[in-house]
């Protein structure tokens, strides 16, 4: 049941996601300027390396690859040709 | 099930190591889910189990790591280094660049807290953690003083301002071999960035220390509630026997 509602909730939320891309597609480009989606991946593989280690869904190695990831996301990023205009 | 004086014979050649952290977990779990139901002596050789490699393994490098991130941490809230390419950080990066340096530890520390919470401790499921436990504390305290000892003694001794100078040399004259004209900007970076580190450095010793005590903290809680769990258990048990 659970996994439905994630699923269900992930769908929906990439739907709005392509409609607001498709009906404003110079505030997504604002929007990935200002450094949002570097923000939201960090984050991403912060979160879900952390709950993956409490809750021991992930071994120890693949935490830390997304320890690393939401790191290099973070630090590293801005100073990445290509990542770089992202920020 | 009657307390009877079967054994359940194990090998001994068996490998009694446990090869990782969770391997370590699942059997303490698995002893403390059946520990009820075994009779007496059922179990013979707990000592035989040895999980201080494992323990020890994973105490150095939540501490270490923990140590390793959080000057990195201490230059971000005090403006002196970029987080998603800014200067001044804003309230969710500082958050963000404290939960990056806590997490492995943090992470580790509310997993095992939430596993002792649901144990059941017997006689054999405390040996069996203690054999876990008593290695991992012991190590993770030895590591976090020596740690502490470590940035201290590179803050006060190493990165003084008579070291700095050259230590900025140095470092510009390995990039000045790799191109002459990376030499005078390398010197200027080296020269703040090590500066900076010395403010720092004590900081996020206290801070880290913080950390592991916090860590310590919630599995002593965890500990104590599993304790007083089983305890309720083997009272209200003991009045059906």
């Amino acid at each position: 049941m659970r996994g439905t509602v994630i699923t269900v909730i992930t769908l929906l939320a990439m739907v709005v996601a392509l409609f607001y891309i498709a009906r404003f597609p110079g505030e997504v480009g604002v929007l990935l300027a200002s450094g949002t989606f570097p923000r939201i991946l960090a984050w991403f593989c912060l979160i879900y390396g952390s709950w993956g280690l409490a809750r021991a869904r992930l071994s120890v190695p693949v935490a830390m690859i997304f320890f690393t990831a939401a790191g290099f996301f973070a630090y590293v990023g801005p100073y990445v040709p290509f990542i770089k205009n992202y920020y | 099930m009657p307390k009877t004086q079967k054994q359940i014979i194990r090998n001994t050649h068996e490998d009694t190591k446990a090869r990782s952290f969770l391997e370590a977990v699942a059997l303490i779990e698995q002893v403390s889910a059946c520990e009820m139901d075994l009779p007496d002596g059922s179990y013979p050789t707990p000592s035989r189990l040895t999980f201080a490699n494992v323990a020890i393994a994973h105490a150095l490098q939540t501490t270490v790591l923990t140590f390793l991130l959080s000057p990195i941490t201490m230059l971000v809230i005090d403006n002196y280094m970029h987080i998603f390419g800014r200067q001044k950080a804003g309230f969710l990066d500082n958050l963000f660049s404290v939960l990056l340096s806590c997490a492995p530890a943090a992470g580790f520390s509310v997993f095992f807290s939430i596993i002792i919470c649901k144990l059941y401790l017997g006689k054999l499921t405390k040996s069996l953690l203690g054999y876990y436990i008593t290695p991992y504390l012991m190590i993770k305290f030895l590591a976090t003083v020596f740690m502490f000892m470590v940035l201290f003694i590179v803050s006060t001794s190493v990165l003084t301002e008579q070291n700095i100078p050259y230590l900025s040399r140095q470092i510009s004259g390995v990039a000045s071999m790799l191109n002459e004209n990376y030499g005078p900007a390398v010197y200027n970076w080296s020269f703040d960035t090590l500066h900076e580190l010395q403010y720092v450095l004590i900081k996020s010793g206290v801070y880290s220390t913080c950390i592991h005590i916090g860590c310590a903290i919630l599995i002593g809680v965890a500990y104590v509630r599993a304790y007083w769990r089983s305890w309720l258990i083997d009272m209200f048990s003991g009045d059906f026997d």
